[in-house]
């Protein structure tokens, strides 16, 4: 049995046709993907394919139901071994993902890739970006220490705001009016099940369009030379996930995870703050009245769906002049000091 | 970069790729390894306990009965004055066996028809080992039996 | 960067990787000895003996099988008013007395009330202990039992 038979043996039994298997060994990329700032299209699944890793290991201890939920987080924390390393990975990694996220997104904005016939990739990274709040928010409900109780409670509150569907969208969400033992049933289920099902399907389509349409070329560079996929391109990504990978696990090591007091349904406790990637809508939601904060919110959200439009109608209007671009920095600057400021106060 | 093929040239690259692969297999079983570890269970060892299971006066002469304790389970039979106690465990498949005494045999297995004498040993059905034995004493009236706790896997 | 540059610098990455992993299991070692530390003196009042004798009682006779490891409750007893499972012990000091406690623990719970009146009868239910437990170790079981208090009420007791 050689390997040459082998590979006769199985290409006979899974028939795929040799140019699939060899195209990405065989593409050649833009040399403008050289600079380490293009990896960040990368690290963000590297971040995802991490929590799918430790979430599926910390299922094994989790119990969704709320006189457990504490009491299984608290022995994966201090007592189960490696439960701090792999917890807290989940924790650190959570952070990173959206960092990474965001970083891909403004450099996607930057360098205008999301133009025709783009858009639609552009669109899904958007959904992408919203099922990565998703993760965040359904995830930190699952601790049940008293923060997250009632970060969960305000936060969900907030729904039942939207006119005409808002009430029973708040019940389909809660399993009921109030926050009771389904709530965290759904959360849990919302975070191991549903999102993560679209967040993978979203993943596969996004990368599917932009193996379709090839690098966006990138506006001004006159450069044509190009590189190589394979090993090129891949040894730079690994180097960087190793990089990010070894930041995380040190800092864990420095920085374990804790935990607070357990959820008490009776006792706000005094200082209820969202996580620090919800504060630029918390403190927009504290500077205006609901209503104006909740349709401003939605329309920013709508904004980013429908840049690539926008950004094409506000060249025709002024060509040239990137005016989309003053406008998108405009608008990632107004969130930015929404975010500063809420930290600091 | 300018004259380097692709796959750079021989003795060179079989080096590389062998560092590369010998420290790739070391990162990743270091994390396997930790996983592992994780994943599998603390199993704290065997207490021996001694525990009062019943009244003396609750097993006749020639009689016997099955004690069910939230730290385990209890065969006790009087032997002509005599009492033993077992472990009431089939050593078949662990399910808890009855007091029923017949023509042979006094416990009985209803999961898969085993049967086992006064002595522990197995009369009959597929049990492959006598039932343990416990060490019992009589104190006040009361049966202590010296029995093997198993706490709780990862106590709270 | 050559190829060859980047396959070693991936070699190194993956390398100090696996040292970090290395250095993982002892702390990791370390971290849970001093949690379970922090974790036995605030529960098992390991400054009181007497205390620690109750705890002793507490687990000899399974009680811990029902009411929970340090009787905070949880296990599960289908269809009874306790919310459906068995009760916590963390408020004992407030609802008896002590010869009201010893009494309850005598004499058991021969059935459980039900929340569902039309539903099945919760399988657990507290067997009496008046043949099993008494004198000095009723006394310090006793104690034991005043001696816990809800979770709410303490502060994490881990520490790093």
């Amino acid at each position: 049995m050689t390997a040459g038979s082998l590979q006769r043996w199985l290409a006979e039994r899974a028939p795929i046709p040799k140019q699939w298997l060899e195209r990405p060994f065989k593409e050649e990329l833009p040399v403008h993907l050289k600079t380490w700032v293009w990896a960040f299209g990368g690290t963000p699944l590297l971040f995802f394919a991490i929590q799918v890793v430790t979430g599926i290991l910390l299922t094994f201890y989790y119990v969704p139901y709320p006189l457990h939920a504490y009491e299984s987080v608290r022995q994966i924390t201090f007592a189960i071994r490696f439960g701090w390393f792999v917890r807290g990975i989940h924790q650190a990694a959570s952070q990173l993902m959206f960092v990474a996220v965001l970083l891909h997104m403004i450099r996607v904005f930057a360098t205008r890739a999301f133009r025709a016939p783009r858009e639609l990739t552009w669109v899904i990274g958007v959904s992408l970006f919203l099922l990565t709040l998703g993760f965040a928010f359904t995830g930190y409900s699952l601790v049940y220490d008293q923060l997250s109780y009632w970060a969960t409670t305000v936060g969900t509150n907030m729904i039942a705001e939207v006119p005409l569907v808002g009430r029973p969208l708040l019940y389909l969400l809660r399993g009921g009016p109030d926050v009771n033992p389904n709530t965290l049933s759904r959360f849990y289920n919302f975070h191991i099940g549903v999102v993560p099902t679209l967040f993978v399907l979203l993943v596969g389509m996004h990368i599917l369009l932009i193996r379709l349409h090839g690098v966006a070329p990138l506006e001004g560079d006159p450069r044509r030379e190009t590189y190589h996929f394979f090993p090129d391109h891949v040894l730079r990504e690994i180097s960087v996930g190793l990089v990010a990978l070894l930041a995380v696990v040190v800092y864990v090591m420095l920085h374990p995870p804790g935990l607070g007091e357990r959820a008490d349904p009776n006792l706000t406790p005094p200082h209820i703050r969202p996580e620090w990637y919800f504060f630029p809508s918390y403190r927009w939601l504290k500077m205006v009245p609901l209503q104006v904060g909740l349709w401003t919110s939605v329309a920013f959200v709508t904004s980013m769906f429908l840049w690539p439009w926008i950004d094409a109608v506000l060249e025709r209007l002024a060509p040239g002049r990137r005016l989309g671009t003053i406008v998108g920095v405009a608008g990632w600057l107004f969130t930015l000091t929404l975010l500063v400021w809420e930290a600091f106060s | 970069m300018p004259g380097e093929g692709p796959h750079g040239g021989g003795r060179r690259e079989f080096l590389a790729n062998l560092v590369l692969g010998i420290a790739g297999f070391l990162a990743l079983g270091g994390f396997a390894s930790r996983f592992f570890s994780f994943l599998y269970p603390m199993v704290p060892p065997d207490q021996l306990i001694e525990v009062p299971a019943a009244s003396r006066d609750q097993i006749p002469r020639n009689g016997g009965l099955v004690v069910n304790l939230p730290v385990g389970h209890v065969a006790l039979v009087d032997a002509d004055g005599e009492l033993r106690a077992f472990s009431a465990i089939c050593t078949h498949l662990g399910c808890i066996v009855k007091w029923q005494p017949a023509a042979g045999h006094v416990w009985y297995c209803p999961c898969h028809k085993g049967t086992y004498d006064r002595e522990g040993r197995v009369v009959s059905g597929p049990p492959p080992r006598p039932l343990q034995r416990y060490a019992v004493a009589i104190r006040d009236g009361k049966v202590y039996v010296k029995l093997p706790y198993r706490p709780p896997v990862l106590p709270a | 960067m050559t190829v060859t540059a980047q396959k070693y610098l991936v070699a190194f990455l993956s390398l100090a990787l696996f040292a970090v992993l290395i250095a993982v299991g002892g702390v990791d070692a370390q971290r849970r000895a001093l949690a379970a530390k922090a974790r036995q003196v605030a529960l098992a009042g390991a400054l009181n003996p007497r205390l620690e004798r109750g705890r002793m009682v507490f687990v000899k006779y399974g009680c811990n099988g029902c009411h929970g490891t340090s009787g905070e409750g949880g296990i599960k007893n289908f269809n009874a008013q306790t919310g459906g499972e068995v009760n916590g012990l963390t408020r004992v000091g407030e609802t008896y007395t002590r010869e009201e406690l010893i009494e309850r623990i005598r004499n058991g719970v021969p059935t459980v009330d039900k929340a569902d009146p039309m539903g099945p009868d919760p399988p657990l239910h507290m067997p009496p202990y008046r043949d099993l437990i008494g004198g000095q170790e009723m006394q310090d079981l006793t104690a034991y039992l005043f001696s816990l208090k809800p979770e709410a009420e303490k502060k994490s007791a881990e520490s790093w």
